[in-house]
Parts: structure tokens; sequence; C-alpha cells
């Protein structure tokens, strides 16, 4: 039990994280470790300024609210400051994975089935070098504040990870899939899935060659579109970068246009996978928050700061990669909903295009860049021969008018290595997905 | 059985920077810790957040059942301190950095009110220890100063528009004022790209030398996987271009031993040297496993079992300043440059998002966005220009290339 100091506002969030990471480098264990982490982050508002201290002892808690307080000065009407104010209060205890926590399971049944995938690896020659690899994380997370919130939550992920190279003509190709899920029976089974991409990877390996560079139409597979939305359009919505920007006010008001009728995007908190967080890092509850409906800007993401200084609701997107960091506005799991046409219609409609199957990464700022790692030509509204691309690009605005086309079949990934990087804050597990999408007049090199 | 503690503490004060005010102070103070047990080829390992106990210990002997093979031996009988602090300002005594910090911002918002600042000024200080009972009891700490605000234009519709950054030992306060001014004043003067088909581009290595580092790491080689496969001992680039794995006091941060305790003689290893294809980087195990040298680039999670990482690595500094580098001639300098890669032939693309106009040896200008491509031996080949002497922007010695540029590209 805390005490908290009078004229400030205060929070502590103190996280449990149970994890483990097991890697096996062609057939060679590398690393086999299960840990229990503690920590809690305390911030302590005075109306001007946050106050924080990050600590790995938490018996140490209340001094260092007392700390913090000593730096803070004292606002008699705190209560009623704005960021205070938009601050929900939920009493809540929302512990989903204690019947089924990772941890529990032993170390040789998650050796076990990580053995599974191993054995699809073994079956190419054409795999030079390979790793799979094994990651679990069971995190329980008890926010309290001054306000009066009180919330324990937990979240769960376990997830095989592999990731192999192919050797063409001296030429490396880096090849992986993630299986990522909730509880840890879901990881068995999927070997043949691993099984179709490698021959994917291996086929196109042997016969890309390099694109002719050009502007063109392009198809997005879903993963594709996923990191399209998360990257071009998904960091455009993170309300910190607009807090005290009139200019970006006024161009980014909500009701304004910004592509085309098809294109809803929206982003949650709710779906289980890599962006599930029922409450976020100051305790709002997880919303589903639409960015753009009917290709109109329908809103944005939120911490307790910028919905005060913007003037609109919470949406649970203050997150931080862990208790060492303060929660920043991210995102969770950022989608382009599905739309009407199939996969098939939508390359049939492209006399001469390409369709991107899958990439390396993705970016946005003004223009947006997606680094494909396969793509095939589009002719006469057929798949043709794979192509080799460095780089995909397009002004992030103008391609939103672009897109013609969305899919009715839809995907929703998860990550089971690495993450979303912002400021200092990176691996943040989030989702991302779509449908299949058309976009026209990408430059592509 | 040789039994071993590996130890990383950080004390670090954070100024979050919104609109060009402290809107936030951030401590904070991390010890993770970890025991190793060494014992008949295998080593145990188990970590915590705080300090060592006996019961890590015990912890990491019987974490030696879980079979992991470790092909390499500790490091024994090694024993250095090094302290690379510098300056009168800490993390426990943070005044002087505090009002330092308010007075930079001050400056800035009233010089370039049309500028919005935000992101961190951060002090951090980094100790690393690693001792073992076969004799080795290595200590090293580092202090950082960084500045990084992110600025934007107050109508650009980016996002971000570019970022002002110095990374030091020392406050440094002063110096960065004077880069932050030189780079502002060219923010807000748009000058034309120059109508040339190839440019010497200025950045840092670490921009464009990814390809190079994933394809020098000796697994690669072990398994033949690498692009430079068969290639060892070969002259693949230009004479001026070494790169090193670097360990010494030239860069902020970085320990003079790696993860398993391994040391590089004068804290440098060459990996190209006058554009020979020298060795690839590997650590301890690696080394061993594969028959290459141990360059000193174990690294990992604190409590993981050290492996072969990628780090420290810095090309050979030339003698001359990157003025003198790039005399009469025009060039590029890029700050913002991100969604490009390389193909599997070693082809480069990528658009630029920021970048000026580098004339008669400072940034005279903005430049709009453009797109830059090459390949990796032209790049490290002919092409490559130089590493400058002096560090005139950001705290970095800066590289210089030339590349295709195509105004086309985007926008």
């Amino acid at each position: 039990m805390v005490r908290f100091p009078e004229g400030v506002y205060t929070d502590v969030r103190e996280e449990a994280v149970c994890s483990t990471s097991i890697r096996i480098e062609n057939d060679v264990l590398k690393e086999n470790k299960a840990k229990k982490e503690q920590g809690a982050i305390i911030r302590l508002y005075d109306g001007r300024r946050w106050y924080m201290s990050s600590t790995t002892e938490l018996e140490r808690i209340q001094q260092e609210i007392d700390s913090l307080a000593e730096m803070a000065v004292p606002c008699s009407g705190i209560e009623e400051d704005p960021v205070v104010r938009k601050y929900e209060v939920n009493r809540e205890v929302m512990l989903n994975y204690t019947s089924c926590d990772v941890s529990s399971v032993s170390n040789e049944e998650k050796l076990a089935v990580m053995e599974k995938y191993c054995a699809c690896m073994r079956e190419y020659e054409e795999i030079r070098y390979w790793k799979v690899y094994y990651v679990d994380n069971h995190t329980e997370k008890h926010i309290v504040s001054s306000k009066g919130s009180d919330v324990i939550f937990d979240t769960q992920n376990c997830c095989v990870a592999v990731r192999y190279v192919l050797m063409q003509d001296d030429k490396p190709y880096y090849g992986g899939k993630d299986i990522y899920r909730m509880r840890f029976d879901e990881l068995w089974g999927h070997e043949e899935e691993v099984r179709k991409l490698i021959r994917e990877d291996i086929e196109y390996h042997q016969n890309a060659r390099p694109v002719e560079p050009g502007d063109y139409t392009c198809v997005f597979a879903p993963g594709v579109t996923g990191v399209f939305a998360h990257e071009s359009f998904g960091h455009k919505s993170e309300a910190d970068f607009m807090v005290g920007d009139e200019n970006m006010k006024r161009e980014w008001a909500i009701g304004t246009r910004v592509g085309a009728e098809l294109l809803n995007i929206v982003d949650t908190g709710l779906e289980e996978g890599s962006g599930y967080v029922p409450f976020d890092d100051e305790g709002t509850r997880a919303k589903k928050t639409y960015l753009i409906r009917n290709g109109v800007l329908s809103g944005r993401l939120h911490s307790a700061a910028t919905a005060a200084a913007l003037g609109e609701e919470l949406t649970g997107n203050a997150r931080a990669v862990s208790f060492q960091f303060e929660p920043i506005v991210r995102m969770t799991a950022t989608y382009v909903e599905p739309g009407e046409s199939t996969k098939e219609e939508l390359i049939a409609g492209v006399k001469k295009g390409i369709y991107l199957s899958d990439y390396s990464h993705g970016s946005g700022m003004s223009t947006f860049t997606i680094a494909p790692k396969r793509a095939y030509m589009i002719r006469d509204g057929k798949l043709a021969e794979p192509v080799r691309i460095s780089v995909v690009t397009g002004n992030v605005m103008s391609t939103l008018s672009e897109i013609d086309g969305v899919s009715k079949e839809f995907e929703l990934f998860s990550f089971a290595l690495g993450g979303c990087g912002k400021m200092e804050q990176f691996p943040l597990r989030v989702g991302t997905g779509g449908p299949y999408m058309r976009v026209k007049h990408l430059t592509v090199q | 059985m040789v039994k071993e503690k590996y130890m990383i503490k950080e004390r670090e004060i954070n100024l979050g920077v919104t609109n060009g005010e402290i809107a936030s102070v951030i401590k904070k103070s991390i010890t993770q810790s970890a025991c190793r047990a060494y014992d008949q080829g295998k080593i145990g390992v188990a970590g915590k957040l705080g300090e060592a106990d006996e019961e890590l210990i015990n912890q990491a002997v019987e974490n030696l059942k879980l079979g992991i093979p470790y092909e390499g031996e500790a490091t024994v009988e090694s024993v250095r301190q090094e302290h690379r602090g510098q300056g009168d300002i800490s993390v426990e005594h943070n005044s002087g950095f505090l009002k330092a910090a308010e007075e930079v911002l001050s400056v800035l918002k009233k010089e370039y009110p049309q500028v919005i600042f935000s992101n961190k000024i951060r002090l951090a200080e980094t100790e690393e220890y690693l001792t073992n009972d076969g004799g080795t009891d290595l200590a090293f700490s580092d202090r950082i100063m960084s500045w990084e605000l992110l600025i934007k234009h107050e109508k650009s519709l980016n996002i971000i528009d570019d970022a002002v950054v110095l990374i030091s030992r020392t406050l440094d306060a002063e110096r960065f004022l004077k880069e932050a001014r030189e780079h502002l004043d060219a923010f807000l003067h748009p000058v034309e790209l120059p109508e040339k088909e190839e440019l010497p581009v200025i950045v840092n290595f670490a921009e464009l030398g990814e390809f190079l580092i994933r394809n020098l790491d000796a697994q690669a080689f072990g398994r033949e996987t690498s692009f430079f496969n068969g290639k060892l001992g070969q002259k693949l680039f230009d004479e001026k271009f070494s790169l090193y794995v670097d360990r010494s006091m030239a860069y902020p941060g970085s320990a003079f031993f790696d993860a398993e305790g391994s040391t590089c003689r004068d804290d440098r290893c060459g990996l190209i040297q006058n554009g020979v294809l020298v060795r690839p980087f590997a650590d301890k195990k690696t080394g061993k496993e594969f028959g290459y040298e141990n360059t000193a680039t174990a690294g990992g999670g604190y409590d993981s079992v050290p492996s072969n990482t990628a780090g420290c690595f810095s090309p050979e500094c030339g003698g001359r300043t990157l003025k003198e580098l790039m005399g009469e001639e025009d060039g590029i300098y890029i700050t913002m440059m991100s969604g490009g890669d390389y193909t599997s032939e070693g082809n480069f693309a990528t658009p630029v998002q920021t970048a000026y106009l580098y004339r008669g040896g400072r940034l005279v200008g903005r430049l709009p966005e453009f797109g830059l491509s090459g390949s990796i031996y032209e790049m490290f080949g002919k092409n490559f220009v130089g590493v400058s002497a002096d560090r005139p922007y950001e705290g970095e010695h800066k590289t210089v290339i030339r590349m295709k540029v195509q105004k086309t590209a985007v926008s």
C-alpha cells in the first residue's frame, strides 16, 4: 500500500515478467534460459512537469515517490488539471492467462515443440544455416494511481520462430516464419506451413532477376498491407507528434478526407496477438479506434496527456516497452479492414504490375518505403516471373488515394522477435495486418 | 569449473522535451547481473535484476545440466580497470546538466521560433564488470551525454523533419548550440539538388555498412552463407577503406572487453585493411568452432550465453578533415535515410528523407527528397572517398562515398 503525496498526481506500475528464450542453430543448443524479472516505474505530475523513476528495488517504491515529490511543486488544484481529469479510474483484476501460464510448461515440452520445426529445417539441402527460436513471456502488471485506479492484468505469448539462409550462386537469401500464439498447445502442428514457405523461398531465390525500375501498380499481400498501415499511417496517428503543432491540428482535423472511399484503418488492443493489451500502461482500458473510416480521418491514438492537449478521448495507447520506460503513444494492432474483392480479382485487373508477396522491412515519413523480400511481376492479369527489388516507395498521402482494391481475405500478424521502435523504446510488441490491397503509381527500384 | 560474474549497472537522468520545454525528468538506476559456470565444454548461465548472490551462482551451476555446449574457455588471468567518464557533471550531481539543458532549449526556441523541438536530452553512466575465479577482473565505466532533439518546421506535415544530435562524454552545450545553429540555418533554407548523376554523400558509416557487417560474421563464413564467401585475403575494396572492431576510447559507451571478457590488442582489430578482407568478426567460441581469430565481439543479453554480435565497428579515419576531403566539390550531408535495402546481389537503393547541401566546409541549405543508389563493391571501392579525421557533426567521424542520385525517385 503506497502513500500518495498531496498536490500531485502519482501512479505506480509494477511488472512481473516470466520469460523463456531457447535457441537452436544447425542442431546445436545455443541458449536455454528462463527468468523472472520484477520492476516498477513511478510517475508523479505536478501540473507542469512529470517526474519519474524506474527501479528494480520494489521495497523502495515509497522512498522513490517521496524523492520525486521533493522535486515537484505541489499544486492545490491538481485534480482539476486537464490531464489528471482525463485519467480513467478502473478497478479490476483481469488475469486471463494464469490457468495456461507458459512459465508452468516444462523446458522439455518447449524443446519438444522446437524439435518439430528443427526437423523441417533438416529436410532441405538448400538451407545452409538455420536457427529455431522458442520464446515466451507471461507479464503481470499492477497499476495504481492517486486518482483511485487499481488494475491488475496479464498478457502472454509463446512463439516458435524459424530463420534460415538459402544459398544460390553464392548469394544468400534470408527467410523465416513466426508462429505466435497465446497458449502453448497452439504451437503444435504448423510444420506444413513452414515447409510451404521454404519451398516458395527456394523457388523464388533460384529464379528471381533484378526488376526493371519504374512506376508500377502493386498488389500487396496481407503482410505487406499490414506494414504499410503501420508505417505509413499508424505512426502519423500517434497524437504526441501533434501536441503544440497548430498546423498539424488544422491539416489533420478529424473529418478530413485522406484516402480512397474503400479504405478503413483500425488500431485496437482488444485482439489477441502481439498487439493485445487489455489496459495500457496508464491503466486506460483498450478500445477499438478507427483511424480512417471510408477514407476519412476518424481518430488518432492517445495517452492521457495528448488526449487532454487535443481535447479528444482516451484510446488506450500509452505504452512502454518495460518498467524501465515511461508510457508514450504507441500503436497496438493496426490493420486495414477487409473489403469486397478477391485476391484473384485484384491481380486480374493489372496489365503490368508487381505482386509484393512478403517484405523485409518498411518505413514511413512523408514517403513510405517497403523493402520486399519476395515479389513477382504481374503480366496481363496473372502472376509471372519473380523479381528482386531493393525498395518500393510512394508519397504516403497521395498513395492513400491510389488504393483502388481491397480483398475480402484478411490476416492479422503477430511477431515473435523484434517489434516496433519509437524514440529509445524498442522493441514493442505490436500487431499488423490487412487484406490484399491494390495500389497504383508506386516507384519500384 | 570456472565460475564467473558479469554485471552491468546503468544510471541515467533523462529529460523529456515537448514543444521545446522540459516536460519530464526521468531517473533510472538498473543493475543487471549474471553468473556463469564453465565446465567440461558446457556453460550454465543464470541472471537477475540487482546484484548477484550465492543463489544465482548455484543456479548457474545447476543450469550446466541444460547441456549448452561452449567450445571456448573462460577468460582467465585478465586484469584491467578503465574509467572513461569525463567532465564535471554526473547523474548524481546533475544540476549543471538541468540548467544547461534549459538554457540551450531557451536559446533554440528564441532563435528558431518556427521550429518545434522534442525528444530527449540524456546523461547516462554505465559500468560493466566481469570477474571470475580464474583470476579475471575487468571493470569499465563511461559517461555519455547525448543531445537528441527532433525538429519539425511549424508548417511541415511530417511528424518529424530531422534531428539535431550530439553524442559525447562531456556536456558540450556550446558545441551543441554551434552545430545546431548551422544545421537549423540550413534546415530553414531550401536549395535545389545539384544537377549531377553522381555526388559525394556524407553519412555515418552505419547507415550504409549494414550489408558489409552482416556478411562479415564468422558464422556466415563458417556456414558458407556470406556474400564474401571464399574471398578472405582478397582485395575487394578501395585502398583507403579499412574497417575495425574498435573498443578504444574513441567511441563512447563501448567497453574495452566483450561479453566473454575478450579484448583486442590496442582495443582494435582489423576486418578489412587497405581494401583487403582480412578476417571475419568472431567471438571466442565462434572463432574456435570455425578456426577464425577472436575479435572480441561477444555480446547478447546480460543473462544470455554470449554469442557473436555485430557492434563496435568503425572505419579507419583518414588524415583529412571533412572539409579537406570534400575540397571544392559540393556534397550531400544525409541525416535521415530510411527504408532502403541491399538486394542479395549487393545493390543498394533508398529514399533519402532529409539531406543538406555541403559546400565550402558547412551546410548551406536543405535539399528536397531524392533517391540514392549504388553497389557494395563500388561504394566501398572506386567510389569510396574517405572518412573524416574530425567529428564535424553529431560527434561522429563522417564517411564520404560517391553515389548515384535520382531526383525523380520519390515525392
